[in-house]
């Protein structure tokens, strides 16, 4: 490929990944505005936009006139670039999902290995925001956060393994051709449960978001952080919100197979039926104590993530 | 004119005439001066108890023995002297006690009882800033309601109102929070330690509460509550209106339960104007009352859970509450501020679709309260975070005068609404008290949703008794009260609301004091968060339902 | 208390997301408001107006001042009393502030000659503090679109 050739799929394939984080989050944004609404039995957005479909773009516009506040005991530098790593990982997560057959922007080879490896970016973001606040609460959310992540990040790559184990390959298109006829979840529901919890911890959300505890921290790490800022840390979650949901789809629900509509109509379908499931559980559950968090995680999800991994070296060896 | 003290024509000593002679050899042998029995029905007290400063721990030493709670504490200026009433209750039977000590205006120190009753120590602050009466030996001698830097003392008859006038160096108050806090619990490895401030302006503090915790990693070793924020003169201001125009104001100390408040108003009123209110107007009271205890606990669960992180419960609990709040609209003209219940009877009569509209609403809260069952109280993490979280134990509540859910869910069987009958209906009613036995935030949880229960029942059990008739008794339109000191208890939702008032025969108070349940409850916090991780301080607050204003008053 | 089991917790947290799921079919409640008006019942304690028996009628105030006396947070800052060819007394000027009205119906409740009732005005707001001063005695005369005096029957509202 000529220099030309590239720089123009390099500017589609930027403009692509932008456009979509960004029309995600503010989709994400109205839908959890309008799934609690259902659930709590009031109407959510309604004004602004049919059925308050623009309500997001209003508040992203207001995010964008206030003032950015730079406390003055802050640290400069881990202050300004915090939110910056924090949203990193987030387009180049969505870079790597293929949503159908051939659609996407890049289909790795070691694809399932760089979604794991590039999502643990964000939370050095959080660590950065927390510690240059200057705040004592934002150092605490901000130490639950990475305890939080780092700890839950065990038993998600377990879970995944079994599932690299049983399609024999990193490259995520070769993982869902791997679940036609069935996708992986039929042979593998402990590891899809592992996984879903986890997928939860990661991103910060009831019932495991102690860091971002908004009746005990006031806002947790991201108290400090006005205007755009806030925007960026909004985004970087809403996108991993995303990003986790999709990989859940690809490697337990079937990616985009399915009889009768286009690939990337399952893809997305699926995606965000598991994505309403996520925010079902953020609307019904209190919070978890940090404690019983941890002890959560190392004393029922890792042993029974490692147990099932070698349960199913032994049964699904050489089936696949 | 100061009125005359209530002891001045006792007997000192009274074996053969006072049905307590026992107790009050007792008391006596252990320093008390004089002892006279009062009428319980209009003053709301057994015994009267004077004591002289130096013996006043010996007696109460004595009575804590004799398993006494500590109730309140009343300060009172008798121009020229300064005295000091302290209201026991009994845990295990006998007679309700007050103990009566004087100090001159110019010494006016008194020794402080907070080694015996640890419940008196913030009782003592609050009477250091109203009084100027400092207690020897105080734990903590700080200022409980006014900023530190006032030099006056409102509650003297001598004070006519004076501007509060913030030093220059306030930047002094650093200063003393932190000194005072390193009073706080001791850290095994210094310079890991902090203190964090759950501050005035907090998402889960129910009012303006300002905590000051010394936190070492996620642990607390201690804590202090700083109050006073929403603190608006109450008790002065009893002083200058009349009994009537004081009405507004008992809505507005508890805003959660303003029907509670105003009965436990109109009841002290009644007591000592001897007057007995209409049948019809009995059942009322109880149904609004108990309305009310549902509309509060509804608020107490949604909030509980909402410090706890689950937000659906908060809308689902304030959209039941929503309907009691429309029938308090349509019964007496306002959602919260109800001003209903009133000396004689209630204000005005019920709107014509009054019983089926409760009706409705009893029957659309027994579908509810599965509900809430199943989404809240089985919930597992609902209980990891409130099981054996926050103890307090019978002594403690002795100490500490908790009333309400918190002292039933600690096993002590004591409702004001059976043990201190101040409406006859309730005893003709089929219901029952509920009691836990662990003391936990989860004791606590499940006493309140079992009161829910019983208030539906009540409710219910006291529409078929509405009969027809007056709703007021005939009393005059600007009443006044007889000389006398009386004491009045009522059960609100958050516990027994203990009403002192001391009449001079004119139509305004001489001086009202106002238990305030919240109070006592609040103060045991500072005991049971050494050991604890900040996220359960938050489970703890919620689970005491506090309202700050009403502490404030 | 029941014992705890893992069982017991893990279906406790499926039971609690049916009774979320079954909420969503609910209806709402929300009420629009500015589209819909917020009802307010016949008893609502609004803001204080005199009574007129009928349109152009006179009001029945007779400048006894017990209102302003009794009313707990001096909600009536002026209440002007000069008498007239009979010798009787009447108000000339009379003001009510709604700023510091809590609407306890106090003064309703104290005026001799049931002269002052509540309005069912169920929003009211202003953009300063010294509109909330109403001076009620024009209401009284003329039937002003904000505060429309009713014409009926004198009753006692709490009679």
């Amino acid at each position: 490929m000529s220099l030309p050739e590239i720089l123009i799929r390099l500017v589609i394939a930027f403009g692509a990944v932008i456009t979509f984080v960004t029309v995600n989050a503010l989709f994400l944004v109205w839908l959890e505005r309008k799934v609690s609404a259902v659930i709590q039995n009031r109407m959510g957005p309604t004004e602004v936009g049919p059925f308050g479909l623009l309500q997001t773009i209003a508040d992203a516009l207001k995010l964008l006139g206030k003032e950015m506040i730079t406390p003055t005991a802050v640290d400069r530098w881990t202050f300004f670039l915090a939110p910056v790593i924090a949203f990193l990982p987030a387009p180049l997560l969505v870079a790597a999902i293929p949503i159908a057959e051939g659609i996407g922007v890049s289909d790795l080879n070691v694809g399932a290995l760089y979604l794991l490896a590039i999502s643990n970016i964000a939370f050095i973001g959080i660590l950065m925001a927390g510690w240059a606040s200057n705040n004592k609460y934002s150092l605490l959310g901000a130490v639950r956060a990475v305890a939080q992540n780092v700890s839950y990040e065990i038993p998600m790559l377990l879970a995944v393994l079994t599932v690299i184990l049983m399609s024999g390959s990193l490259k995520l298109s070769e993982i869902v051709a791997a679940q036609s006829p069935i996708p992986f979840i039929v042979y593998q529901p402990i590891a899809f449960v592992i996984y879903f919890i986890c997928s939860i911890a990661e991103s910060n959300r009831t019932p495991f978001d102690l860091p971002e505890a908004e009746s005990e921290l006031v806002a947790g790490y991201h108290t400090e952080f006005t205007g755009m800022r806030f925007a960026l840390f909004f985004l970087a979650e809403y996108t991993q919100v995303f990003v986790l949901a999709a990989i859940i789809t690809l490697f337990f629900l079937g990616g985009w197979n399915g009889p009768v509509l286009p690939g990337w109509v399952w893809f997305m379908l699926k995606t965000y039926v598991v994505i309403f499931v996520v925010m079902w559980l953020r609307w019904t559950y209190p919070r978890l104590r940090s404690d019983q968090l941890m002890n959560f995680n190392w004393r029922v999800l890792l042993p029974v993530a490692i147990i099932n991994l070698l349960i199913s070296t032994v049964i699904y060896r050489g089936q696949f | 004119m100061p009125p005359e003290s209530d002891v001045s024509a006792a007997v000192p000593e009274t074996p053969a005439v006072s049905v307590h002679a026992e107790l009050i050899e007792r008391l006596t042998k252990a320093g008390a001066t004089a002892c006279a029995d009062l009428n319980y029905a209009q003053t709301g007290m057994d015994l009267d108890i004077d004591v002289a400063p130096e013996k006043l721990s010996g007696v109460a030493s004595q009575l804590k023995s004799e398993h006494y709670a500590f109730e309140t504490m009343v300060g009172v200026d008798r121009q020229p002297g300064l005295d000091v009433l302290y209201l026991f209750k009994p845990h295990a039977g006998g007679p309700r006690v007050k103990l009566r000590t004087t100090t001159s205006r110019e010494t006016a120190t008194l020794p402080t009882l907070s080694s015996i009753y640890a419940g008196t120590e913030w009782y003592e602050r609050e009477i250091f800033d109203m009084f100027g009466i400092t207690f020897t030996d105080h734990p903590h001698p700080r200022p409980l309601l006014l900023p530190h830097f006032t030099n006056f003392h409102p509650l003297r008859k001598d004070f006519h109102g004076a501007p509060i006038v913030i030093p220059e160096d306030t930047v002094e108050i650093p200063e003393i929070d932190v000194k005072e806090a390193m009073k706080l619990g001791q850290s095994d490895t210094p310079k890991r330690d902090f203190f964090l401030n759950m501050g005035p302006q907090h998402p889960s503090t129910h009012g303006v509460l300002r905590i000051l915790l010394h936190v070492e990693g996620e642990r607390v070793l201690g804590g202090r509550c700083h109050l006073g924020y929403s603190h608006r003169g109450t008790e002065k201001l009893a002083e200058k209106r009349q009994y009537v125009q004081f009405l507004p104001y008992t809505d507005r100390m508890d805003y959660l339960s303003p029907v509670n408040y105003n009965w436990g108003w109109a009841k002290l009123l009644e007591r000592a104007a001897n007057v007995e209110t209409t049948p019809r107007a009995e059942v009322i009271r109880v149904i609004m009352g108990e309305l009310s205890r549902v509309a509060s606990h509804l608020v107490w669960l949604g909030t509980y859970l909402l410090d706890l992180g689950a937000i659906t419960p908060f809308l689902y609990c304030f959209e039941d509450r929503e309907m009691i709040l429309t029938i308090f609209e349509r019964v007496s003209g306002q959602r919260m501020m109800t001003s209903y219940i009133v000396f004689g009877g209630v204000r005005n009569e019920v709107h014509s679709g009054f019983v089926n509209e409760v009706r409705e609403l009893v029957k659309h809260m027994r579908k509810r309260m599965p509900e809430y069952d199943t989404l809240v109280m089985q919930n597992e993490i609902f209980l990891m975070r409130t099981d054996k979280v926050g103890p307090i134990s019978q002594e403690q509540c002795k100490e500490f005068g908790v009333s309400g859910p918190c002292l039933r869910a600690s096993g002590v069987d004591y409702d004001a609404r059976r043990d201190e009958p101040y409406c006859d209906l309730y005893s003709q009613l089929d219901w029952k008290v509920q009691t836990e036995q662990a003391g936990d935030c989860l004791a606590r949880s499940r006493v309140r949703m079992a009161e829910i229960e019983q208030s539906l029942n009540l409710i219910e059990q006291a529409l078929e008794k509405l009969e027809e008739g007056p709703f007021r008794a005939k009393v005059p339109k600007l009443f006044k009260v007889p000389a006398g000191e009386y004491y009045s208890i009522t059960e609100g939702p958050r516990g027994a609301i203990g009403w002192y008032l001391i009449g001079d025969g004119s139509n305004t108070p001489y001086r009202l004091k106002v238990r305030v349940p919240s109070f006592a409850n609040l103060q045991v916090v500072e005991q049971l968060i050494p050991g604890m991780r900040v996220a359960d301080v938050v489970s703890i607050l919620g689970s005491l339902d506090v309202v700050i204003p009403e502490i404030d008053r | 208390m029941s014992k705890r089991t893992f069982w017991s917790g893990a279906t406790s947290l499926l039971t609690g997301l049916g009774v979320t799921f079954k909420a969503m079919f609910r209806k709402k409640v929300t009420i629009q408001y500015p589209h819909e008006p917020v009802p307010v019942s016949e008893n609502y304690r609004g803001p204080v107006r005199l009574i007129a028996e009928e349109v152009e009628s006179e009001h029945k105030c007779i400048g006894c001042l017990a209102c302003q006396r009794i009313c707990p947070t001096h909600a009536i800052p002026v209440l002007t009393v000069a008498k007239n060819e009979q010798n009787k007394n009447y108000p000339v000027d009379f003001v009510i502030d709604d700023a510091l009205c809590c609407y306890c119906g106090l003064c309703v409740d104290v005026c001799p000659t049931v002269a002052l009732e509540h309005s069912r005005i169920g929003d009211m707001a202003a953009t300063s503090q010294s509109l909330l001063r109403r001076e009620i005695l024009k209401d009284a005369k003329v039937t002003s679109e904000n505060f429309p005096t009713r014409v009926g029957k004198r009753e006692h509202p709490h009679a």
